[in-house]
């Protein structure tokens, strides 16, 4: 037997006593998440968070910062469509009067204003649908409630709520 | 047909139901072993928890102490914390857990607090590093985060049902009259490694049959699951929760003094629909339409009843029984429970990591008898198959 042939079925033995434990190279799988596991671990336990850009609007007597995660490009919900995250952070003194926060891309309806903002009332959360024929030129619609019964409304052009979403809708 | 060549037929088809057997589990037992390994810790995750994070536990100040209402509670949370929002409350099974306040504080973060559920303190924060959290995230999707749709490491895990079952239903094919083994248990030290890893998984394989039927379908209904809601389906008995109608918002000066009614309370009007309810698990209404939702264990304790209550008028808007569900919503949410064991107390979590290790030594032991029996008996299965037609040719020469 030559040395390479010799080196081939050396290789092949090991592979034959060996293979069967390969399956433990799935671990790696976990491994290279870490990283990613630990920031999201942060950002849902302690709220921290990098990346984010905010527009300042204005709603009746409110002040709203609008927020987006900058790079993050709209996500498929399944049975839902094209969505869009935002968070909002009402001003220190708006928080414990204002009753519900809505927003939709394009004009809502007189009696649903879009999606509701939930979680914690001092940065809530919304996912806002695209809707069937989003364009680069729709505008967004923030609809804001007083614990009073008064209503607001206000838009801001995509391109200055989400420059993001108005990229990814130009590259499709 | 002579009675030998069944015989050599029977014999023949035993062994290529072996070779399914091993070859189901080989080439993934380490996976396997280690989904088994990190599944079976989960099981008292909270309890390793209690052990060393002492904020987590109740501590009751003195022997004979009484447990505060929610109302109080959330008042004493208040006056620690000022402006912080309540968003849930999660009540563990046993006593000797502190209360989890999931809070919104006033700088935008969230997080969970402990509660001391006798003196309202606020004894510590859930850290960023939650080993509970780790282990179930590492079990069930190998900590490949969601996006809209379900975790790539969801389906590689819950796929992992598939050999489980299989091993099963093969392993009881090629295991003949199994259940005489229960009478005649049989293990032998001493006579040879391959003996005793054979006696071994027979023996394991044997007495866990009800938990790996109950681990592989509860498993293949979570693979089911993220398929039947990723293509844009709904669960089965999926509705939407009730909500406030507008014209039943009242109007006023801020949340706290419009959303008159208490924890307390709604926890009360829960029970005019289901008596003696435990609340485990509180929501709380962050903008005018959620109603509060409570949450408690009944009779049949996989599956929760849930009561959606009016934070303005105390009213119970809908509620969530067993008779409210379609059968097979009952099946299909027991499958959580079942598959985690964390419905009854420590007890049945004990059960569920004795044999959820058990499991894994199952495919440990596995992988041992391959590697010192049935890499032979493949070997011969197949070059049985491949001598068979020149056998055949052979006759027709004659």
């Amino acid at each position: 037997m030559s040395g390479p042939e010799l080196a081939a079925s050396g290789i092949r033995r090991i592979w034959r006593r060996w293979w069967f434990h390969l399956g433990a190279l799935m671990v790696i799988l976990p491994a290279v998440y870490l990283k990613s596991y630990i920031d999201l671990q942060a950002m849902f336990i302690q709220s921290r968070e990098e990346g984010l850009r905010a527009t300042e609007i204005v709603v009746g007597p409110w002040i709203l910062q609008l927020q987006e995660r900058a790079e993050e490009e709209p996500f498929w919900h399944p049975g839902e469509g094209w969505e869009k995250q935002f968070r909002v952070i009402p001003c220190a003194a708006c928080v414990d009067r204002i009753r519900a926060i809505f927003i939709s891309l394009k004009r809502p309806g007189s009696t649903e204003y879009g999606e509701v903002f939930g979680g914690n009332p001092y940065r809530s959360f919304a996912d806002m649908k695209l809707g069937r024929n989003p364009t680069t030129d729709d505008k967004v619609w923030i609809t804001v409630e007083g614990w009073d019964g008064s209503l607001y409304q206000a838009t801001l052009p995509l391109e200055q709520a989400s420059p993001v979403t108005v990229q990814w809708l130009n590259s499709r | 047909m002579t009675v030998g060549s069944a015989n050599v037929r029977k014999k023949s088809r035993s062994a290529l139901w072996l070779a399914i057997h091993g070859w189901l589990g080989l080439p993934i037992w380490a996976f396997l072993f280690f989904i088994c390994l990190t599944g079976s810790v989960a099981t008292v995750s909270e309890e390793i928890i209690w052990l060393f994070e002492p904020a987590a536990r109740s501590n009751p100040p003195s022997a004979d102490a009484t447990r505060l209402g929610y109302d109080d509670l959330m008042k004493r949370v208040e006056s620690q914390e000022p402006g912080t929002v309540v968003m849930f409350i999660t009540v563990p099974v046993k006593d000797i857990y502190a209360i989890q306040f999931y809070v919104g504080r006033p700088d935008g973060t969230e997080l969970t607090v402990y509660v001391n559920p006798y003196t309202g303190v606020i004894q510590g924060e859930k850290s960023t590093f939650d080993l509970r959290e780790l282990l179930r995230e590492l079990h069930g999707w190998l900590l490949i985060p969601f996006t809209a749709k379900y975790s790539l490491g969801w389906y590689i895990v819950s796929a992992m049902s598939i050999p489980l079952m299989g091993s099963l239903i093969t392993g009881l094919v090629v295991y003949k009259k199994f259940w005489r083994a229960f009478l005649r248990p049989r293990l032998r030290v001493g006579a040879g490694w391959r003996i005793f890893w054979g006696d071994f998984h027979r023996l394991v394989g044997l007495w866990s049959i009800p938990f790996i039927a109950i681990m592989s379908v509860t498993a293949m209904w979570f693979l089911i699951e993220a398929v039947i809601e990723d293509s844009g389906h709904k669960l089965p008995g999926e509705v939407e929760h009730p909500h406030v109608a507008r014209r039943h918002v009242p109007t006023g000066a801020t949340r706290q003094t419009t959303q008159a009614i208490s924890v307390d309370q709604a926890i009360e009007a829960a029970r005019r629909s289901f008596p003696n309810l435990t609340a485990a698990f509180i929501e709380l209404p962050t903008d005018a339409y959620h109603p509060i939702e409570i949450y408690g264990r009944g009779a049949y304790p996989l599956v929760f009843q849930i009561a959606y209550v009016s934070p303005y008028s105390g009213k119970v808007l809908g509620v969530r029984g067993l008779g409210d569900r379609p059968a097979l919503a009952l099946v299909t949410e027991s499958m959580r429970p079942l598959h985690t064991g964390d419905f009854a107390g420590l007890w049945l979590k004990l059960i569920y990591l004795f044999f959820g290790l058990l499991l894994s030594t199952l495919v440990f032991s596995g992988m041992m008898v391959w590697t010192k029996r049935s890499v032979r008996a493949t070997a011969q299965v197949i070059s049985e198959r491949r001598r068979r037609p020149v056998a055949a040719e052979l006759g027709a020469a004659e």
